[in-house]
């Protein structure tokens, strides 16, 4: 469904009620309008072959199946459901990378057959095969794109993005910790310790590890402020600045990460004072900043003392002296890191050093942390939403088509406040029949129960924060604006909270589209 | 491009319709372009200067701020979809904005109480256009802080988001 053109002339558009009575009806005539393709997965080389050693990643010389998923359009806010089955076919063309290598599609024809939740080309037996060579690996950080085009009741054409792997010379294919060593490159975590090595036995230091934490949190370094406030005190990580720590220079390079951290109520410190940057992390302190990390911004006392059974993995683990039930042998309940230890297990985070072992007091090394971080904040090395994404070109001469006024997204329900200094992404074309060939839109942006004064600036994806805004507030404050937003490659936008501590609940209404 | 001699563009908050004849016509159709987001002018400075930097407003004094040719708005834009924010007015009050070729409307763009702290509102603001309806040369915008006392300033920021041609 369209909606209207500014201009005045008719398209098709129904007003919301009519079209739930057809729905209703499960007469949806002209469904096909309705439905909508997203990008869900990508698997790349899968299997075993003659020309590839399956082990899940792109890598010089081998020629590798590479499968894309993609989902029908779900429910829209709306309670419209997509009911017709989709028959797609794809293209792949225009492999291309750094120049000084080979990039070859071997077989640029995939078949999905019938689409009717979300659907693996690997599924209807027919996918892409590409190769990539290089008598000379052109960068350490070495991607490719492709595009997809799919064909059929929905047609849809996507960039997908293929990291190149081998990229450490240290770091062999057999090692268990390849991929996600890769994974950390690819998702701008760290690159190596030197132009082709990434030293996996050494042990990082509390202030690389609070640089890695805080990328790892923020999607990527470009998304952290450089001031701001921690409990009421102001921070300036530039020169001539002001840092809350006494071991922490404004200018050190851990600066904006370490401050940054304790917005988020992480706590690198050794002391509420100091960072002690240059001294390692022990398994024990590794467990603890993670399980902080991931209940941000609740502190330390949000990581529950007891827990389980988990609804994923089904683990559960109780810290508490009085009722212990631990799964490490070596982390016991009176361990001041227990509850952090077993919270990152029960979460399938970490599986230990060897068999039930954790090693506490072991210094964690380069190789160990990639465990921590890919698994704690979810990075992955192939699929849609791989935060190394484009800027969108410049909308130009879009119409305005108007909707009747539909939410897109309301953090109070499911509840996820965005934290001071973060930045969420809100995916709106698919939404409240916003197509996915829509530009801009046109939204208002409601804020409600934010902790502390600031503004939210709201943003196209695949560019960082500028430097403006778009309302402000003050703390218990709800109120709201309406703006322009042109939307990122993805049909989305981002959110950013620049607000001093605590989080921000927000809602986007949107009332139009420009395509 | 239909040309009236008494054609009037809306502000988005208060609406504006004057004409002569039979049935109201605005200008246009216009489509939409989107620029980076970028900060138009800020009367608290922060690197900005001149025209689009400090003194804050004067409540009562009418003071223009440029916009084409800057932030990627080019000359010929018919209309920019701005936003709004007022910061520290001293006296409770509105903001009026309208094109610089025009008198002072009736409407305005967003109303505050004094001291409020930072209070934002979107606006796709029109350019001074000639009688043609073509973008005069160098087309700036016109802003005034009314109060209902005399007295007192507010510091103004401009951010920009895209145009319309």
């Amino acid at each position: 469904m369209r909606g209207v053109n500014s201009a005045g002339s008719p398209r098709k558009w129904v007003a919301r009620g009519a079209l739930l009575m057809v729905v209703a009806s499960a007469a949806i005539a002209s469904g096909g309008c309705q439905c909508q393709l997203f990008p869900q997965a990508l698997a790349v080389d899968p299997a075993l072959s003659a020309l590839s050693d399956g082990d899940l990643l792109f890598e010089p010389g081998e020629t590798v199946a590479v499968e894309p998923s993609w989902v029908k359009a779900r429910v829209t806010r709306g309670g419209f459901l997509c009911t017709t089955n989709l028959v797609e076919t794809g293209t792949a063309a225009s492999l291309t990378g750094p120049p000084g290598a080979d990039y070859t599609i071997t077989d640029s024809a995939a078949d999905y057959g019938i689409i009717s939740g979300s659907k693996s080309c690997a599924a209807a037996g027919n996918c892409y095969a590409m190769a990539v060579s290089a008598a000379k690996r052109p960068l350490q950080h070495w991607d490719t794109i492709f595009t997809e085009t799919l064909h059929g009741t929905v047609p849809r054409t996507k960039t997908w993005t293929l990291h190149v792997g081998d990229s450490f010379t240290d770091v062999p294919r057999s090692s268990p910790f390849y991929k996600k060593i890769e994974t950390l490159l690819h998702n701008g975590i760290t690159g190596g310790c030197t132009p082709t090595e990434y030293c996996p036995g050494q042990n990082p230091s509390r202030g690389e590890m609070a640089i890695f934490i805080a990328r790892a949190i923020a999607g990527g370094d470009a998304n952290l402020p450089s001031a701001g406030i921690v409990d009421g005190s102001a921070y300036n990580c530039t020169a001539g600045g002001i840092s809350l720590f006494t071991d922490v220079a404004p200018t050190d390079p851990y600066c904006k990460h370490v401050h940054y951290l304790a917005t988020q109520n992480v706590m690198l410190g050794c002391s509420p004072t100091s960072l002690c940057p240059s001294a390692n992390v022990d398994r024990d302190e590794m467990a603890g900043f993670i399980a902080e990390a991931i209940v941000r911004p609740g502190g330390e006392t949000a990581v529950p003392l007891a827990y389980g059974p988990d609804p994923v993995t089904g683990l559960s683990y109780s810290c508490d002296a009085g009722s212990p039930d631990t799964h490490f042998t070596d982390v016991s309940a009176s361990d001041p890191f227990c509850k952090d230890v077993h919270y990152l297990w029960a979460k399938g985070i970490i599986t230990g050093c060897a068999g039930d072992q954790y090693c506490p007091t072991v210094d964690l090394t380069r190789e160990a942390m990639s465990e921590f971080l890919v698994n704690a904040f979810a990075l992955k090395l192939y699929g849609p939403g791989t935060p190394i994404a484009l800027p969108p070109p410049p909308v130009v001469n879009a119409p305005f088509f108007a909707l009747a006024p539909c939410r897109v997204i309301d953090t109070r329900n499911p509840d996820l406040a965005l934290a001071a200094g973060a930045t969420r992404n809100v995916t709106v074309a698919g939404q409240c029949e916003i197509p996915l060939s829509a530009k801009a839109v046109s939204i208002n942006v409601t804020v409600t129960q934010p902790a502390a004064a600031g503004n939210l600036v709201v943003f196209p994806a695949g560019i960082p924060p500028p430097a403006t805004s778009t309302i402000n507030y003050r703390a218990g404050q709800t109120r709201a604006n309406n703006a322009i937003i042109q939307l990122g490659s993805n049909g989305d936008i981002q959110v950013f909270a620049n607000q001093g501590a605590g989080t921000v609940h927000f809602i986007v209404d949107v009332n139009g589209y420009y395509e | 491009m239909t040309t009236k001699t008494t054609l009037r563009l809306m502000l988005l908050v208060g609406v504006l319709v004057v004409v002569s004849t039979a049935h109201a016509q605005g200008a246009g159709p216009y489509n939409f372009y989107s620029v980076t987001p970028c900060r138009l002018a800020d009367t608290r400075g922060f690197g900005f200067s001149g025209l689009s930097g400090p003194p804050a407003l004067s409540a009562g004094s009418p003071r223009n701020f440029p916009i084409a040719g800057l932030c990627g708005v080019p000359a010929d834009a018919k209309a920019a979809a701005l936003n709004v924010t007022v910061v520290s007015p001293a006296l409770e009050g509105f903001i009026k904005i309208w094109p610089s070729n025009q008198s002072l409307p009736a409407v305005s763009t967003i109303n505050f109480a004094a001291g409020e702290p930072a209070i934002a509102n979107g606006a796709i603001v029109p350019m001074a256009l000639d009688l043609q309806g073509n973008t005069i040369a160098d087309p700036q915008i016109s802003v005034v802080y009314g109060t209902a006392v005399p007295g007192g300033t507010a510091d103004l920021i401009l951010d920009v988001t895209g145009f319309f041609k």
